[in-house]
């Protein structure tokens, strides 16, 4: 009864506040040129924290957004952006730019 | 490029506009009339701007999450000046903050022209350089402003059609959901950078009601649905609900007012 309820509580606790990682985040590089993503398909670890470095090489701002990751993040022209996604559960999570969303297109897959 | 530049203008506009029409259609009954909304509108614009100029380098601070600081503080902002509306306004005039809560009404409708102002100004001002895409662009835009301009004057007209007791339920009602809708983006933004640990999702309904669909994104501006909510989100919502509901019931319990009976037959807006 005890352990359960101090897990409880940590679990609780962990939910609100951000856990000290003992593993490195892995970065993936992700570039936007002439509206388009490159990659567009993005391969991560599933049920791993991701950091998603994502550079606007165009002059024009873009805006990285994801239903299914549930992020959304505008980037100016020529600047970085830092998104974190993750932990994934293994499958394919589209992501589109919403200023061009015919164009700027992408796919993370958790595998 | 003309259905996207009208999804994308009305879904920031009809936040904004849907906030401005009711704190508008009970303006009268705070002494706030059409200058003080202007003034409002004028300064969230102003914001909008000041915020969309210097976002490049608010980006770049605080390791890459400046942005979403930025507007989580704003998002905050917004539920806590609606939060203590929702909770002390009502038809009879209050004893207390009736000269506070002007204030807070039409800070919240520039902080929200602010956050939502600055996205559209950003998105059109990107194709100032592109010849042919800004004309369809740009016509895209006034659509989409002018339905959802539409919709919160429809709002307005709807409600000053009602008495005062019904207007302020429906007001009420509608700002806590509203509200509660920006907090859960706030929560979503600590998500993406990293102040808050990742969970997977607590369910996803997206086969039901898809965010992409044009009801799920109407649904995402005005309450915030997710189809894939983090958990985190879900505890906030149902607990930033549950502190709305509470805080009118004890107003309403304790709360001191002044009675006007008058007041109560008042129908009309600004």
């Amino acid at each position: 009864m005890m352990l359960n309820r101090s897990k409880f509580f940590v679990v609780t606790l962990g939910l609100f506040f951000p856990m000290l990682l003992h593993a490195k985040t892995p970065i993936i590089k992700i570039t936007i040129k002439n509206h388009l993503f490159y990659p567009s398909e993005v391969i991560v670890p599933a049920g791993k924290k991701v950091k998603l470095l994502v550079s606007n090489e165009d002059n024009t701002p873009e805006e990285f957004e994801s239903y299914e990751l549930n992020r959304e993040k505008i980037i100016t022209g020529n600047r970085k952006a830092v998104i974190f996604i993750g932990p994934l559960k293994p499958g394919s999570y589209p992501f589109f730019g919403e200023f061009y969303p015919r164009t700027a297109q992408g796919m993370v897959i958790a595998q | 490029m003309l259905l996207t530049a009208i999804i994308i203008v009305l879904r920031e506009v009809l936040e904004a506009a849907l906030l401005a029409s009711l704190l508008s259609s009970v303006g009268k009954c705070f002494s706030v009339n059409v200058v003080g909304f202007c003034l409002a509108i004028l300064l969230g614009l102003f914001g909008a701007f000041l915020y969309a100029s210097n976002l490049p380098y608010i980006s770049e601070l605080f390791e890459y999450t400046g942005q979403e600081l930025l507007n989580v503080f704003l998002q905050v902002a917004i539920y806590g000046c609606l939060l203590v509306f929702v909770i002390f306004s009502g038809p009879y005039r209050p004893n207390m903050n009736s000269t506070l809560l002007p204030i807070f009404m039409l800070i919240s409708i520039a902080l929200a022209i602010t956050r939502e102002g600055s996205e559209i100004y950003i998105y059109i001002s990107g194709f100032s350089q592109d010849s042919q895409l800004m004309f369809p662009v740009f016509v895209g835009s006034v659509i989409g402003f002018g339905i959802g301009v539409s919709i919160g004057a429809l709002l307005y007209f709807g409600l000053i059609a009602c008495t005062l007791r019904i207007r302020f339920i429906i007001i009420k009602i509608m700002l806590t959901v509203i509200a509660t809708g920006f907090l859960s983006q706030a929560v979503a933004l600590l998500l993406q950078a990293d102040y808050l640990e990742s969970y997977p999702a607590l369910w996803d309904t997206s086969q039901y009601l898809s965010e992409e669909s044009v009801v799920g994104q109407l649904l995402y501006s005005i309450m915030g649905y997710e189809s894939t909510p983090a958990p985190q989100q879900v505890v906030v919502y149902v607990v930033a609900i549950f502190i709305g509901i509470l805080g009118v019931v004890l107003n309403d319990r304790f709360g001191r007012y002044t009675r006007e009976p008058e007041a109560s037959n008042k129908v009309g807006g600004i």
